[in-house]
């Protein structure tokens, strides 16, 4: 199986033994899954999580876990407030 | 208490990295949720243990090596690790070294603080040997918090007042539940964490790739470089399953095999009278014979690997 559509979406870049590795661990994979169409499904709803839960809404009230610089500090760059990456515009 | 926790727990201003490069150097602003409660109840915190890489290294390889919780509370550096035991490792690691993974019913925990791996299977469990010990723990930790959205709003007691077989007829009758479970596990927990990795980009925390030319080179040589070879098929897995040509074969069906799961297990609870009295279940923990008690070796049928005791 050619993986490299689902590199490029992963925005990953496997060298050349990650990616046999892993084209033939996605192949064995992508095999056993074929047991999955045995199974009647019809009329069955999808489960998104385990639990039937509705929505929790709190008061409309602004609240602040962390700081700003708090959060700016754990960039790998930041400068004068902003993350700072390279240049995006040419 | 002296406790324990996998470094998935984030304690502020220490380093939390869930065992991947990828977060190499991350310091956690604000302390997990479970972690303030075992503080405030006078807990004594003796460190962090390492993990695998958000639990998941070498979850393809035959080779299983024991994974460092379980060595914490084997050799008695502490009373109970706190752990998210997504992929059943450290279930099977316990009761294979004669230890107790308490992994609470979805929503009883708080994950505020926990890194996020597969989220709708995320649960901070608990590491024992002594089972007085790992329900004192879980009574701490447990109970709603309105920093988790999927904090169940009453939590039940959490004192175990008995125990039944999930699947009594295990051994007598096979289970008429017979879905393929391994892979439906696989494809929801993949697409969960393609979902949750996508955060770590090089930019906004943890590891970045030196001399990056531009914004895309960052997010894919940061991925690339931070990430390891299970992290990085799992992901890969993740947007295949999500994909437009298999969402529906793959996702959309093992979202549906999902609620035959879930629906089976809650009839099986139904009928079985002495749970009215119990908190508790004891069931099947993997495809494998548990070890022997008395020379007497107990049996268990081969693919309920996802359950196990559930308090």
């Amino acid at each position: 199986m050619d993986i490299q559509p689902y590199e490029k979406m992963a925005k990953l870049r496997l060298d050349e033994k990650e990616r046999a590795w892993a084209e033939g661990m996605m192949d064995k994979l992508s095999q056993s899954f074929t047991a999955l169409a045995e199974v009647d499904t019809d009329g069955i709803a999808p489960l998104v999580s385990p639990l039937d839960m509705e929505n929790v809404f709190r008061e409309d009230i602004a609240a602040q876990l962390v700081s700003r610089e708090t959060l700016l500090a754990a960039a790998p760059a930041s400068y004068d407030g902003y993350y700072e990456v390279p240049r995006t515009i040419e | 208490m002296r406790f324990q926790m996998q470094n998935c727990l984030m304690v502020k201003d220490q380093i939390c990295t869930a065992g991947s490069k990828i977060l190499e150097g991350f310091q956690a602003p604000f302390s997990a949720t479970v972690y303030e409660k075992c503080v405030a109840a006078g807990f004594d915190f003796a460190g962090f243990v390492p993990m695998d890489e958000f639990g998941i290294d070498r979850l393809w390889d035959a080779d299983d090596p024991i994974d460092a919780a379980i060595i914490a509370v084997r050799e008695g550096q502490c009373e109970a690790v706190l752990c998210n035991d997504i992929f059943g490792k450290l279930r099977r690691q316990a009761a294979q070294n004669g230890l107790i993974y308490i992994h609470p019913t979805y929503g009883t925990v708080s994950r505020y603080g926990l890194i996020p791996t597969v989220s709708s299977m995320d649960q901070v469990g608990v590491l024992c040997r002594d089972l007085k010990v790992g329900i004192t723990m879980l009574d701490v930790i447990s109970g709603h918090d309105p920093k988790d959205g999927t904090s169940l709003s009453s939590v039940r007691g959490t004192s175990v007042r008995g125990t039944v077989p999930l699947t009594p007829q295990c051994q007598s009758e096979p289970s008429p539940l017979t879905p393929p479970l391994a892979q439906t596990f696989l494809i929801l927990a993949a697409a969960e964490f393609a979902g949750n990795t996508s955060r770590y980009d090089g930019i906004t925390f943890g590891y970045r790739a030196q001399n990056a030319s531009s914004l895309e080179e960052i997010y894919i040589r940061s991925r690339s470089e931070g990430f390891g070879r299970e992290a990085k098929l799992l992901a890969l897995l993740g947007c295949k399953v999500l994909s437009q040509a298999h969402y529906d074969s793959l996702y959309d069906k093992a979202m549906r095999i999902r609620r035959l799961v879930r629906d089976h297990y809650a009839a099986q609870l139904d009928k079985v009278p002495a749970l009215e009295v119990a908190d508790g279940a004891i069931a099947p923990l993997g495809g494998f014979a548990a070890l022997a008690i008395q020379g007497k070796q107990l049996l268990f049928s081969g693919n309920e690997r996802i359950m196990s005791y559930e308090v």
